[in-house]
């Protein structure tokens, strides 16, 4: 069968069609592009996953502290009087917090512009 | 050996170094593309298709497990988008009847099949061959043209070797009612 020498010149000779220049550079651009959103895609579902097994776990440690030891929970910051003094004492505490946290974020955004050209 | 450097690449791909896949690309893209292009004979579809293909096996290649040569299973792939997408377009094929081709005898088809220094003959060859089913074209592109095994070419169409041989033995004899039936036409 395989000396269908005939069949075997059309088929070899006919029209490959190469591929047109810059193909695999294209497709490759393409490929790592899929492979930054596969990444990324593993990320967001590890970190969906840890959180809900986080707090199944504090939701399953709370009730089994609460309806099968009968433990008492009080929270004491509900017991707390806010009066001008300690108002105007959060107040800063949330300014700095607030600060620290802007801080951090500007330093991670400027941290991923300096690292971009590396990936 | 090739199969051991194909695994030793895919499991450092898998590991983040993506840009060797491009080793994969540089060394399949073209023979991929003319199988694809023997299927589907537009161009910009064969290429779109050829694309495709790269696409599924970069994000399915954690399923390669190894059973079967890298190429068998890139080809496989191919096979599969490429079929796809001729079903989508709908396209219908002439209807050839089977008693004449099992009624043929064996050494008029090797006869035609061989006689390769008639250029008449080999242009009713080449339309017999664009007439044919799309799975009996890639059977005969990568029987004849990729020059692969039976064993090979049936694990790149999911059919058993015998299943292969059958088909290719059926295949010649519809080519050669076809060249007959273009030859009946031209008197």
């Amino acid at each position: 069968m395989n000396q269908d020498k005939a069949l075997k010149r059309i088929l070899q000779t006919r029209d490959k069609g190469d591929l047109p220049y810059g193909f695999e550079i294209g497709l490759m651009n393409k490929v790592t592009l899929e492979a930054k959103r596969k990444k990324r895609r593993f990320f967001v579902l590890t970190l969906g996953l840890v959180s809900l097994v986080s707090v199944a776990m504090i939701a399953g440690t709370i009730l089994l502290l609460k309806f099968y030891l009968s433990v008492q929970f009080s929270l004491p910051v509900l017991h707390i009087r806010f009066s001008t003094e300690t108002g105007s004492m959060f107040g800063f505490f949330f300014y700095i917090a607030f600060l620290a946290l802007v801080l951090l974020g500007l330093d991670t955004y400027f941290r991923s512009l300096r690292h971009k050209p590396k990936d | 050996m090739e199969q051991q450097k194909d695994m030793e690449y895919i499991k450092r791909i898998l590991d983040g170094e993506t840009v060797l896949f491009s080793s994969f690309l540089q060394r399949y893209a073209r023979p991929i593309h003319s199988m694809i292009i023997r299927i589907v004979p537009c161009r910009e579809d064969a290429e779109e298709l050829t694309q495709d293909t790269f696409m599924k096996a970069f994000r399915k290649l954690e399923t390669y497990k190894g059973d079967c040569n890298f190429s068998t299973w890139l080809y496989r792939i191919a096979y599969n988008t490429a079929i796809s997408a001729t079903r989508k377009k709908k396209i219908t094929f002439p209807v050839l009847d089977e008693s004449i081709i099992n009624s043929l005898p064996d050494e008029a088809v090797n006869e035609l099949l061989n006689k390769d220094e008639d250029e008449e003959l080999m242009q009713k060859l080449e339309q017999a061959v664009e007439l044919l089913d799309v799975e009996s074209r890639a059977l005969i592109t990568l029987y004849y043209t990729e020059e692969k095994p039976i064993i090979e070419v049936a694990s790149i169409l999911q059919l058993t070797p015998e299943n292969v041989k059958v088909k290719l033995y059926r295949v010649r004899r519809k080519i050669y009612t076809l060249v007959k039936s273009k030859e009946n036409e031209s008197r």
